[in-house]
């Protein structure tokens, strides 16, 4: 997130987009509740009727996979209208000519038939984010598991760009991250481009620099993600996969395709605290220590860097993943003789500018320390740019809509979106252990609108066979008004029962490979007279 | 005891109540300034009862004969680092993926970047942020 | 910041807006509460809070108080310790004896006995009034036994006012007052989410974590 959590209480417009925050990120949800309260404008845009669109003022159904259209017009609305902030634009972006050119056939009235929404809902909720003192846009995987992710999040941004909307309390641009420490994965290099604190890996001068800290050549060539590296194990040019805390094949897009890659691989290491069902294809399972029982420290989707304590012991021989992993490095020939999380955290501290001043003794306060904190004296960073965009200049996107990969036809006529429940979550090692927690979603569902519940004849809880070109699913339908007409929706928190991921296509977006969960095709046929 | 919820990328301030070495609940932390002692449902009804599960892995597994069967760390290291330095010393550093966990703490993802870069030589390291 | 006042002789900063109970908790004075929460609007009604400033001919709620610089305040004048262990009295006179409160017995003492043991209550001023009713609910997350209840209203204002959720209400008047869910009365068949907000909030053994006493006993069973 560019801002942090608790300034979107003192937001005065929030532009919610693909997030249904109250059940994913119940305690978020409050901030925005309290801002509404405080007389905030709530803008909410989701093809489904989220919990959310409740305290909403708006809420804007577009069709899946249109966001760019929508951004867009509204972006085209700002300059038509000469509602976008001269001074910030002059003085810290560029290229707002380019942008006007090319967003001249993002009128309102196409972004309309694009979205099926009203032209004159995108007109005023244009006007409204742009009169806004303070203006935030928070978005979830709704925006970013598509084909065209990151010209969504483009489009957003530049909507920010033109009106200040940066770089104050209360604004910004602030994606919620789903799991408790995806942020600090990134953070820590657990990318392929990118050594710790987003430091390239392509350049030179940052490989010297963890050459001589890790002693060791740092190799230039580019990885893979781990989407592609799926399709090289396929391909036989990887032959080794070791996967840490991650129920890989029940989470991820067309799990065929994903179970068939892991069983090809020629060694299959899981490290992890249950056998899921990703480590129950490994050749080595490791056990591993869990959240209650290692210290260290997570980083939450505000930047915040915070510390996990351990409350109790690890069971049987299990062990914390820092210390599988140093005692795994030693058996390598490269022995690592940490003592504690802490000396782990004092070398990342040092090998990366944005986090240097935080230290285990600074995080004892409750909180912890947002990054940016380039020094001991430094409190830490709230919100972003406050001095100006961070790269000196903010420069607009020039992205073009471009609809979901697969669309309904006439085989395949529905679409298929999915996404998480409040009271269960992900792949259900955790939550599904969790006494009670039937009783509220008993197995998953199938989301569907009455009209096309009506047309095939299905009633309410009636279960039903679900197939897409990757395969095919049984699951109870829930007819309801929060699909629209031709969408369906389903989470991924009952592999046992329904693989939703059997279905889910991997398409995905170009610049960093993230599956298209949000949309694919499919087909809802009744199972009783088939 | 006070931690950070397991769940979302919220990070809501949770205590761990513990009895006889065991978790036997979980309450907000009123201190934290991101959660000021809220939750929800799974901070507070889900956080602690999986930990103590009879499933949870207790020792090392290696499949023999098809089979995944108990073994100890030194067997597991073994073959691990047998298997991967084989791997490597043949097809190359690149024909090894590491994918690193959201749900691990930093120190953790640090070091398994650092086993990827360092020790094996290769940047194909990833996490789950994709899905 | 904007000035200061005096609080039992201690020069204390006012900060933006601040009312004198939250200049006092913010310098770590315990002026007791059993309806204040800083995520609400204050409400005023224990009167717990209450506090002698100089000048003033009545003693005022601290939490609704805006802090004034130059105040001279007193928290615990023996008049209004007083005051405060009959306010207890009369709490202590609606619910069950002490020793039997299921919060204090597993999670260290509760805010109403927590108040009550410093002030000197000991529930025998007062002729015992009948206790209201436990609910039946047999949610498995929520146990809730409004013996206990000494209806402040922190457990459904924080549902309405800051979850939002609306799930639960207080129905009747006076002494019959009692908080229900409606229209059922069960919180599985409400627009209860189970965040646990009014487990958290109240300041007696009415709303508890039903599986939290089940693991301390189960905990206790086999130590």
């Amino acid at each position: 997130m560019s801002n942090s959590i608790r300034e979107m209480e003192d937001a005065s417009f929030l532009l919610v987009v693909g997030s249904n925050t109250t059940e994913t990120h119940p305690v978020i949800a409050l901030r925005m509740k309290q801002a509404v309260r405080k007389g905030a404008r709530l803008v909410v845009v989701d093809p489904r009727k989220v919990e959310l669109v409740r305290y909403a003022h708006r809420w804007l159904p577009l069709h899946i996979g249109t966001d760019i259209a929508l951004f867009n017009a509204m972006a085209h609305v700002v300059i038509r209208d000469g509602l976008y902030n001269t001074t910030y634009v002059r003085e810290k972006t560029e290229g707002l000519a380019a942008l006007e050119e090319h967003l001249k056939g993002y009128t309102p009235e196409y972004a309309a038939q694009v979205t099926g929404l009203s032209a004159e809902a995108i007109v005023q909720t244009a006007h409204e984010y742009a009169a806004a003192d303070r203006a935030s846009i928070v978005y979830t995987l709704g925006v970013t598991e598509h084909t065209c992710g990151t010209h969504n999040v483009q489009s957003l941004a530049n909507l920010a760009i033109l009106t200040g909307n940066l770089g104050r309390w209360g604004t910004g641009v602030n994606p919620l991250r789903g799991q408790n420490n995806v942020q600090g994965a990134g953070d820590m290099g657990c990318i392929p481009t990118d050594l710790p604190g987003y430091q390239k890996a392509d350049r030179p001068e940052v490989r010297a620099k963890f050459e001589e800290a890790w002693g060791r050549p740092i190799p230039s060539r580019p990885g893979l993600t781990k989407v592609t590296a799926v399709d090289q194990v396929l391909k036989g040019r990887v032959k080794a996969v070791y996967i840490m805390g991650e129920n890989t094949v029940v989470s991820d897009a067309h799990a065929s395709h994903t179970r068939a890659a892991l069983e090809a691989a020629d060694l299959l290491v899981v490290q992890d605290i249950f056998l899921t069902e990703t480590a129950q294809l490994a050749h080595v399972v490791l056990p591993a220590a869990c959240y209650a029982e290692v210290d260290g420290t997570f980083t939450n989707t505000e930047r915040r860097v915070q510390r996990v304590r351990r409350a109790v012991e690890p069971p049987g021989e299990a062990k914390p993943d820092w210390l599988i992993l140093s005692e795994l490095a030693g058996r390598l020939g490269y022995p690592m003789a940490y003592r504690h999380p802490s000396e782990v955290w004092d070398e990342v501290a040092g090998l990366s500018p944005i986090l240097a001043g935080i230290s285990y003794r600074r995080l004892e306060q409750a909180g912890g320390l947002q990054w940016p904190c380039p020094s001991g004296d430094h409190p830490g960073t709230p919100y972003l740019h406050a001095d100006g965009p961070e790269s000196g200049k903010a420069y607009f996107s020039l992205v073009h809509h471009v609809p979901p990969a697969e669309l309904p036809d006439a085989e395949f006529p529905l679409v298929l979106t999915t996404g998480r429940r409040r009271s269960t979550y992900h792949t259900g090692t955790m939550t599904g252990r969790a006494s009670g927690f039937k009783l509220l979603v008993p197995h998953e569902l199938l989301e569907m609108n009455p009209t096309d519940a009506a047309a095939l004849s299905i009633a309410d809880g009636e279960e039903v066979l679900v197939t897409s070109r990757r395969g095919q699913v049984k699951v109870a339908v829930k007819v309801t008004d929060r699909s629209p007409e031709g969408t369906v929706f389903m989470s991924f928190h009952f592999p046992d029962s329904t693989h939703t991921n059997l279905l889910t296509s991997d398409a995905r977006d170009l610049i960093t490979d993230t599956p298209e969960l949000k949309a694919c095709a499919v087909r809802v046929e009744k199972l009783s007279g088939r | 005891m006070p931690t950070v919820c397991p769940y979302c990328g919220t990070g809501c301030g949770l205590q761990l109540l513990v009895k006889g070495g065991r978790l036997v609940g979980a309450a907000p932390d009123f201190a934290s300034p991101v959660s000021e002692g809220s939750l929800c449902i799974k901070g507070q009804f889900a956080s602690t009862e999986f930990v103590h599960s009879g499933q949870r892995l207790t020792h090392p597994l290696i499949r023999r004969n098809g089979m995944l069967q108990k073994a100890s760390w030194e067997q597991a290291y073994g073959l691990v680092a047998e298997r991967l330095a084989a791997i490597r010393d043949t097809c190359g550093p690149d024909a090894i993926a590491l994918w690193s966990s959201a749900r691990a703490t930093n120190e953790a993802n640090y070091l398994m970047q650092k086993l990827a870069r360092a020790v094996i030589g290769t940047n194909n390291i990833d996490n789950c942020a994709r899905t | 910041m904007k000035g200061s006042l005096h609080a039992d002789g201690v020069s204390l900063p006012i900060g933006e807006g601040q009312t004198i109970l939250a200049v006092l908790r913010a310098a770590g004075a315990s002026l007791p509460t059993l309806c204040y929460d800083p995520r609400l609007p204050p409400q005023g009604s224990c009167r717990l809070c209450l506090v002698q400033v100089q000048g003033r001919p009545q003693p005022v709620a601290a939490c609704t108080t805006a802090a004034e610089p130059g105040m001279v305040i007193a928290t615990e004048p023996p008049a209004l310790r007083e005051y405060r262990r009959v306010i207890l009295e009369m709490l202590l006179s609606e619910t069950p004896p002490s020793q039997g409160c299921p919060r204090c017995s597993l999670l260290g003492l509760c805010q109403l006995h927590a108040a009550a043991a410093r002030y000197g209550a000991q529930g025998n001023l007062l002729p015992r009034l009948p206790t209201r009713t436990p609910s039946p609910d047999p949610n498995p997350f929520i146990l809730r036994d409004y013996r206990w209840c000494i209806a402040c209203y922190w457990c459904t204002r924080i549902c309405q006012e800051w979850e939002m959720a609306g799930a639960i209400t207080a129905v009747g008047r006076g002494q019959d007052t009692r908080i229900a869910s409606l229209p059922t009365d069960r919180l599985l068949e409400s627009p209860c989410t189970f965040c646990g907000q009014c487990i958290n909030t109240c300041p007696t053994g009415a709303l508890m974590d039903r599986k939290l006493l089940g693991q301390l006993s189960t905990a206790r069973a086999s130590p």
